[in-house]
């Protein structure tokens, strides 16, 4: 990489600020997995695996342990119904794809720990009331208890 | 943040997998050779989950005989943003303040970013403790912490992170679950 290159990549991670959703371009539009999501994508290769009785390299790697383990620890067992039925709360709210991830990773119990964990749910032009945020935390954690 | 992202990658494949499974090769050699890895771009790759276009071969013209094919894939990968909350696990206290793994990412919480109500405590095994003894930041333990920081190696992500804000900071005495 020449030494341009380095100085514009550095630059562009100084823009990034998850709070006020400035992803840079890689990331703007992408697709963001709960960790629930995650562990069910880890496991079911897991279960791909040991079904056809053969280990692959994905496996064996460093990054996909650290993952495996962290998902199973943080992610509260959250089964895939629930894991959907969340995900559609979030969409119809019409909150960005990074916000409704955090939400379900971080499960805050009231608007005031919901917006200091993800300040971008308070900015003006979103529409988002307290009521609002507050019903859909509400019934989030209806989904988690009577999946 | 966890993403599900489409990239791209050059792949050679030597003539001897040329034939009737090279597909499969192809997809076993693009495995091999992004799962586990990090950049600064992208974060850390953590499964490829589905191959979903291979171009045509083109064979290099090093003499080698070896051909070249752009594979379009899309993966898992492990991305921090600096301003995101994230939980972690501590993995090590010392008096400049504790290092903790959020998956496979490496975070750092200096003293300087810890409360002031909490010091630390080498009586025992290394700690922060609050004034009031009701909460204990030891190995093992979950964090709750905010990003304020990225160093980016050419095959590491470091965070620098933060506990001193609201909702932040311990979340359980560790020996896994919520």
């Amino acid at each position: 990489m020449s030494a341009a290159a380095c100085v514009g990549r550095k630059s562009a991670v100084e823009d990034e600020d998850a709070s006020e959703l400035r992803l840079g371009a890689d990331f703007d539009d992408a697709n963001c997995l709960s960790l629930s999501e995650v562990k069910i994508v880890l496991e079911s290769k897991l279960g791909d695996d040991a079904e056809q009785a053969e280990e692959t390299s994905t496996t064996r790697t460093r990054v996909f342990e650290k993952t495996l383990a962290y998902a199973q620890r943080f992610s509260g067992n959250t089964s895939g119904t629930a894991a959907a039925a969340i995900r559609e709360l979030h969409a119809n709210l019409g909150l960005h794809d990074f916000e409704g991830a955090a939400i379900s990773n971080l499960r805050p119990q009231d608007w005031d720990e919901a917006k200091t964990l993800v300040p971008s749910l308070e900015s003006d032009d979103r529409g988002l009331t307290e009521e609002m945020i507050q019903q859909m935390l509400d019934e989030m954690s209806n989904v988690r208890k009577f999946e | 943040m966890f993403f599900h992202v489409n990239l791209e990658r050059n792949i050679t494949l030597e003539p001897r997998h040329f034939g009737a499974r090279m597909r499969a090769v192809l997809e076993e050699k693009l495995r091999h050779e992004v799962e586990g890895t990090c950049s600064g771009r992208y974060g850390f790759i953590v499964m490829v989950t589905r191959v979903d276009d291979v171009s045509e071969g083109v064979v290099v013209d090093d003499g080698t005989a070896r051909a070249k094919f752009h594979v379009k894939y899309d993966c898992v990968v492990f991305r921090p943003f600096k301003g995101e909350v994230v939980d972690a696990v501590v993995t090590q206290v010392n008096k400049f303040g504790f290092f903790a793994e959020a998956g496979p990412l490496q975070l750092f919480v200096s003293n300087a970013l810890i409360t002031e109500d909490m010091q630390f405590d080498s009586s025992g095994e290394n700690c922060y403790v609050s004034d009031d003894q009701q909460i204990r930041i030891q190995r093992d333990a979950s964090v709750r912490v905010r990003i304020v920081g990225m160093r980016i190696d050419a095959n590491d992500i470091f965070c620098i992170a933060t506990i001193k804000d609201d909702y932040l900071g311990l979340i359980d005495f560790g020996s896994g679950g919520l």
